[in-house]
């Protein structure tokens, strides 16, 4: 489905099922460079077990037109006008890495709408290194291959995906690749530039799930102590022999404990 | 290393796709030699078959030993995913399936394989699919033959059997131009000496019976996908972008974005066709993957020597190998095939049809069979056997001339090779 929002369509994913507004929403939200495709091993689940899907392209990513922006206050200000619009009542906010900062925000500003915030792949303060923004920068090859080569474990280097024959590592840069210009500086600018109070998060008042893998280079999990002092309602989980890319290295396992923590059996 | 893997092309030929073990620690692969796979729940059952979540169901569709071997494969060829089949044949067929229906039109090289050739001319036109063959060398006639109906340009990076080289980035080019995605058989190359999709191609298939099993003991084939052709936004392509009732209104592209083509191909065209490839098959093509390049370079060495001493053989008029400064497309051959042409060669035999019967019952360590690309050596008359049912037309376009004895080189000595060839050609000569 498509959303206008400031004279552009957004377009979500719907997880193959209408989008229906009384019923409890789940919002995915995507990482730096990315787009809805990454959560189809869970917004397909969640749309068959009861729930409204909305998988966002964020703007300048997938199928959502506009520019992206390098802000991810005025990024989660845009999910905001997508919720008002959309008349959601209640939603779980799912983000990954980028998304996840996104995510953070939104529970802030519509705390009232967000109900459950699950955040993957993210710590604080987030580092981006000068040679990826470099070569972000110069829209390089090298920036999806770096982001590929540190995103996934050196066992999802290995491959035996959980999805017959699909070549994960293939996969994401693929994926990577097909942004448009300039759209992974952006986003990475926004990472880099996100300087957020850690007194702040205690403003976020829902359950939170952190899901972290035991291989992350790009948010470590020995920098989550922000995150992990600061919100009051946190739990977290730590995957074995995963990076980065948690939704697509272990998806049977983000989706079960995403369930889980949403208060029905493990999926 | 210049793509997204950790590791390089002969590490990915031993490793990928796979990891020891943890139940028992065994470190090849293991044959899992089973039909079915024991469902966790009714609610698990139900979202596998759903394509809510990933995993095994029946071995037709999917099976983790043949799951290596697709991965393995789609690292080398740097593409987003595989599907094993029973054979090569089955893998253009399930390419065919899964882009297109009736009132399809198809532009080929004409110098293809056989099988490929019989399908596209005599099979696929009862379905509604037809074809306009073009010569590879003749690169405007790819653009004039696209029609408004037209859904793939197909060649062979080397053509079977009269080794044009495919020029893959300029004819990738034409394709893309017109929004059409281009699919190679990449079998004579092997990922180890060409990689189609970084040439510009979208798919691959192969034959893997060929070098990639390199022993001749298994049948079976595969695509790759490139995971870069934008079906979204291809308005032909309704079967990858338009909503399929046979999984409740899913759209690949929405859903699946890089990996449509592949997803489709696996869950309507292994479940719908089932031509799929066998876990034993895959174990022992996987053992030949893991020799992949140790062979390719002796197989390319051999055959450069072979192409050499056929030139300058009294017996021989003429002799095509690419990487041969007589050939045709030796420039084009140099630029992307720059680690060798392979292993197939042909040549023209003085006294035509009946000193090539000769030669070829006179061979001693050459075998005479349909295949190529095993670590034996191997030959064949194709006017007599893989290309016997083309019309002389045909035969013509495709450059096969009664004399034109096609070898395939092998993996043992050269000397002894070369002097099989020496003493049967002379036997051939003899009234």
């Amino acid at each position: 489905m498509y959303i206008s929002i400031n004279n552009e369509n957004i377009f979500a994913s719907n997880g193959g099922k209408d989008f229906d507004s009384e019923k409890k929403c789940i919002i995915f939200i995507h990482g730096a460079g990315m787009d809805h495709t990454i959560w189809s091993q869970q917004s397909r689940y969640f749309a068959n077990k009861g729930y409204s899907v909305i998988a966002l392209d964020l703007m300048g990513h997938g199928q959502s037109l506009g520019r992206a922006s390098d802000d991810v206050k005025f990024i989660a200000k845009t999910v905001s006008k997508v919720i008002n619009q959309l008349k959601i009542k209640e939603a779980v906010v799912v983000g990954h890495s980028l998304g996840a900062l996104i995510s953070i925000e939104l529970a802030k500003i519509d705390n009232k709408i967000v109900s459950e915030l699950v955040l993957l792949g993210v710590c604080m303060p987030m580092r981006v290194s000068d040679e990826l923004l470099s070569n972000a920068k110069n829209n390089s090859q090298d920036a999806f291959r770096f982001i590929t080569m540190w995103g996934h474990s050196n066992f999802s280097h290995l491959g035996q995906n959980i999805v017959p024959g699909v070549w994960l590592t293939g996969t994401s840069m693929k994926l990577l690749e097909s942004s448009a210009k300039g759209v992974l500086f952006s986003d990475l600018i926004a990472v880099k530039n996100y300087d957020e109070n850690n007194e702040l998060l205690q403003n976020i008042l829902c359950p939170t799930l952190l899901i972290c893998g035991s291989e992350d280079m790009m948010t470590p999990i020995k920098n989550i102590e922000a995150l992990d002092n600061n919100i009051n309602k946190l739990s977290k989980i730590v995957i074995p022999n995963c990076g980065h890319m948690m939704m697509l290295e272990e998806p049977d396992i983000v989706r079960s404990e995403i369930a889980s923590f949403l208060g029905y059996h493990k999926a | 290393m210049s793509g997204p893997d950790k590791f390089n092309f002969n590490t990915l030929s031993l490793h990928a796709g796979h990891r020891p073990d943890p139940l028992t620690g065994a470190r090849a692969v293991p044959i899992y030699q089973t039909t079915s796979y024991v469902f966790q729940g009714v609610e698990h059952a139900a979202s596998l078959y759903n394509l809510e979540r990933s995993g095994h169901i029946y071995s037709r569709i999917s099976n983790p030993t043949v799951s290596v071997l697709e991965e393995r494969l789609a690292a080398l060829e740097g593409g987003v995913g595989s599907v094993c089949t029973a054979s090569g044949q089955s893998a253009f067929h399930l390419a065919i399936a899964t882009l297109m229906g009736s009132d399809s039109h198809i532009v080929a090289s004409s110098a293809l394989y056989g099988g490929t050739h019989y399908m596209l001319k005599y099979t696929l036109p009862r379905f509604g699919i037809n074809t306009t063959y073009v010569h590879p060398r003749d690169i405007n006639g790819f653009k004039s033959a696209i029609q408004s109906n037209t859904k793939l340009i197909y060649g062979e990076t080397i053509g079977n059997p009269g080794l044009e080289v495919f020029d893959i980035p300029t004819i990738s080019e034409i394709a893309h131009s017109n929004s059409l995605p281009l699919m190679i058989d990449s079998t004579f190359t092997t990922p180890y000496l060409s990689k189609p999709l970084d040439l510009g191609a979208d798919i691959i298939m192969h034959s893997v019976t060929k070098f990639l099993g390199g022993h001749g003991i298994a049948i079976g084939g595969a695509l790759i996908d490139g995971g870069k052709f934008d079906w979204g936004s291809a308005e032909n392509f309704t079967t990858l972008n338009q909503p399929y009732e046979g999984y409740d209104g899913l759209n690949f592209y929405e859903e699946f974005g890089p990996t449509a083509f592949i997803m489709r191909a696996r869950s309507e065209g292994l479940r719908d066709f089932g031509a799929c490839m066998s876990p034993s098959n895959a174990f022992y093509i996987i053992q030949g993957v893991e020799t992949l390049s140790v062979r390719m370079k002796q197989h390319c060495e051999n055959a450069y020597n072979v192409a050499e001493f056929l030139e300058t053989n009294e017996n021989v008029s003429w002799v095509s190998y690419p990487s041969l400064e007589s050939h045709k497309d030796y420039k084009l051959a140099k630029k992307i095939l720059p680690k060798g042409s392979g292993a197939i060669l042909t040549f023209g035999i003085k006294g035509g049809k009946e000193a090539g019967k000769k030669f070829i019952e006179k061979l001693n360590l050459f075998s005479h069979l349909a295949n190529i690309g095993d670590a034996k050596s191997l030959v064949i008359h194709p006017a007599s056997t893989t290309h016997q049912q083309m019309t002389p037309e045909m035969l013509k376009s495709a450059g096969i001339g009664e004399d034109l004895v096609r070898l395939s080189i092998g993996i043992e000595d050269y000397d002894d090779l070369i002097q099989d060839l020496k003493q049967a050609l002379r036997a051939s000569q003899r009234v």
